[in-house]
């Protein structure tokens, strides 16, 4: 009885502990700028007013935030554009790699796989600066592309490691059996393989999206104008603007998170098993 | 009756197929770490200031030279070395208590599950943002500081000034505290898996036997997890030595350079000195610094010899 009882407690702590700060944050977002100075922790006159900044361009160009409010939509329209792309690249270049390593044993794959570990750990600030100078140098500046390509390299060996794992779990005997009926290797990848471990890609091409959509040095380097920046490093201009309220920011803040909220919940539990399974077993 | 054999004991597939399946992601990885790793010791081996881009020459290692011997270098090294410390210990604390709860069954526990990503899907930045606001004049947390400052100097009777996050002390642990939340969920993930692949046997003998809860924890739980432990140490020591885009966004480094964290320090140097040559010996120095602390990691896994093959 206790026992029960403690074990509640615990989780409520969790879950508090887990969820306050962006609550806190959602609820402000619906306040009146007023109520955040009375430091209340739920609107008492909810208003979308915060919102509204971000979707009538016209009607409220002259508010404190404005400006950086106005390029949202479009700013979010080049995360998609830029996660979707990450994402795609990741599943293709990934799955071809991961199979070869998990299912045609040949010389030099240890090689290969140390190659994919050693370059998750290069941290991003050690290859910035040849990095944007190489996009410098190729006219990539201000693209989506530029963005694509470095999300996507820091991302696939992570991909890799984990499509590898997946692909190891299906039983020898299907493979077979698509042998027999006359596969290619290629064959074995598209038909058994790829349906089989549908779950494990759902997975591994959501965990890349949210982390395209969240990255934040590269995009910051390699994007100049709305045309190719990424909702990440508009938002990151409300911290160079003293004078926006903070109930402004954290209306952008909850539009920003949605998208990756959503998406985590609805692939939660495969998220979790694909993650956990993989980077321990 | 033949055998049909898998594809990898036929021989007509043996090292060409495989390896132009790599082939992309090889690619890629060359062009786009592997070079510009190489690109980035060469110039860090240079005089180069984007705004004398005539003046480039070959300086041996004086770039590596004049960071070690400035004091800015070793703040921020310390710095980063106490954020870094902090944030695997607080990780591998929180995510282990929330893991070892989720695995309970108990009503709701589906619940708690699905609130666990949150933190994890909120980019950087936005973490960023989201902590200047609990944290500011009229933020939530900064209230509950205020309050608990205020009763800790009633019950001690001491007259400790909370000025928020003005103050150096807050301004870092803070960054450390929104650091932490955001990297929870990804190694409590990581603990889950691996308590879930520890054998129910054990803990039914260690009942019968009458071990405590804490002594199961003590000695079936924990040393399943030694491997778990290492890799969310691994993870997590590289991930605070990166450490950014929270701080871009929640201290801008400040107040003073009390958040002056390495990777912090590092982009200053290129983009607001455009000292490309010294920031690229500062980015060699970070990468030295956390291969030399995954190196002691790993060689801790083996010595415990807990890395099979």
């Amino acid at each position: 009885m206790w026992r029960r009882a403690a074990l509640y407690i615990y989780a409520l702590v969790a879950v508090i502990y887990l969820t306050l700060p962006f609550a806190w944050v959602a609820a402000v977002s619906f306040m009146p700028e007023r109520e955040v100075t009375q430091q209340r922790w739920w609107p008492e006159e909810p208003t979308v007013g915060n919102y509204s900044l971000y979707f009538d361009v016209e009607g409220r160009s002259a508010d404190v935030g404005a400006a950086i409010a106005r390029q949202f939509p479009r700013a979010i329209f080049n995360s998609l554009i830029i996660g979707t792309a990450v994402m795609l690249l990741n599943l293709t270049c990934g799955s071809l790699a991961a199979y070869a390593l998990a299912r045609l044993p040949f010389r030099g794959n240890l090689l290969l796989l140390l190659f994919y570990l050693g370059s998750r750990s290069v941290p991003g600030v050690a290859i910035m600066i040849p990095m944007y100078l190489l996009m410098r140098s190729y006219g990539l500046l201000d693209t989506h592309l530029s963005v694509i390509l470095s999300h996507t390299t820091f991302t696939l060996p992570f991909t890799i490691w984990i499509l590898k794992g997946y692909f190891q779990t299906v039983p020898l005997d299907l493979e077979r059996a698509a042998r027999v009926d006359g596969c290619t290797p290629l064959g074995a990848l598209v038909r058994v393989f790829l349906p089989v471990t549908t779950p494990g890609l759902v997975a591994v091409g959501i965990f890349a999206f949210i982390a395209s959509w969240g990255e934040f040095l590269f995009a910051l380097l390699f994007t100049t104008t709305i045309a190719s920046r990424p909702v990440t490093v508009l938002a990151s201009d409300f911290a160079q603007e003293l004078q926006v309220p903070f109930t402004v920011i954290a209306a952008g803040g909850v539009l920003v998170i949605l998208l990756p909220l959503v998406l985590s919940f609805i692939f939660q539990r495969l998220i979790i098993q694909g993650i956990g399974g993989s980077v321990t077993g | 009756m033949t055998v049909i054999k898998p594809f990898h004991l036929m021989a007509r597939t043996r090292d060409v197929l495989p390896l132009l399946l790599n082939l992309p992601a090889v690619i890629l990885l060359l062009a786009f770490i592997a070079y510009p790793i190489g690109i980035s010791f060469w110039m860090s081996l240079h005089r180069y200031n984007l705004r004398r881009p005539d003046q480039v020459y070959f300086h041996g290692l004086e770039n590596y030279a004049n960071i070690l011997a400035s004091s800015e270098f070793w703040n921020a090294l310390w710095i980063s070395l106490y954020f870094t410390f902090m944030a695997v210990l607080l990780v591998i604390v929180i995510a282990m208590a929330i893991a070892l709860l989720i695995h309970e069954s108990f009503r709701g526990r589906g619940v708690v599950r699905a609130l666990l990503l949150i933190p994890w899907a909120i980019p950087g930045v936005v973490n960023g943002l989201m902590w200047v606001g609990l944290l500011g004049d009229y933020g939530a947390f900064n209230a509950m500081l205020e309050d608990s400052v205020a009763a800790i100097n009633y019950l001690f009777g001491i007259n400790i000034v909370y000025t928020g996050m003005a103050s150096p002390f807050v301004a870092l642990n803070a960054a450390i505290g929104a650091h932490v939340w955001r990297s929870v969920p990804f190694a409590c993930i990581i603990f889950l898996a691996a308590i879930q692949a520890i054998p129910t046997e054990q803990y039914r003998a260690a009942r019968v036997d009458g071990a405590t809860s804490w002594n199961r924890f003590r000695f079936i739980t924990l040393p399943w997890l030694y491997h778990a432990v290492l890799v969310v140490a691994i993870f997590e020591t590289m991930n605070g030595f990166r450490a950014f885009d929270l701080i871009y966004a929640l201290t801008g480094g400040g107040p003073g350079d009390a958040t002056h964290v390495i990777a912090w320090q590092t982009y200053k140097e290129a983009f607001a000195r455009l000292d490309f040559g010294g920031a690229n010996a500062y980015s060699y120095l970070i990468t030295l610094i956390t291969m030399t602390l995954a190196i002691i990691y790993i060689r801790l896994l083996y010595r415990r010899g807990l890395v099979q093959g």
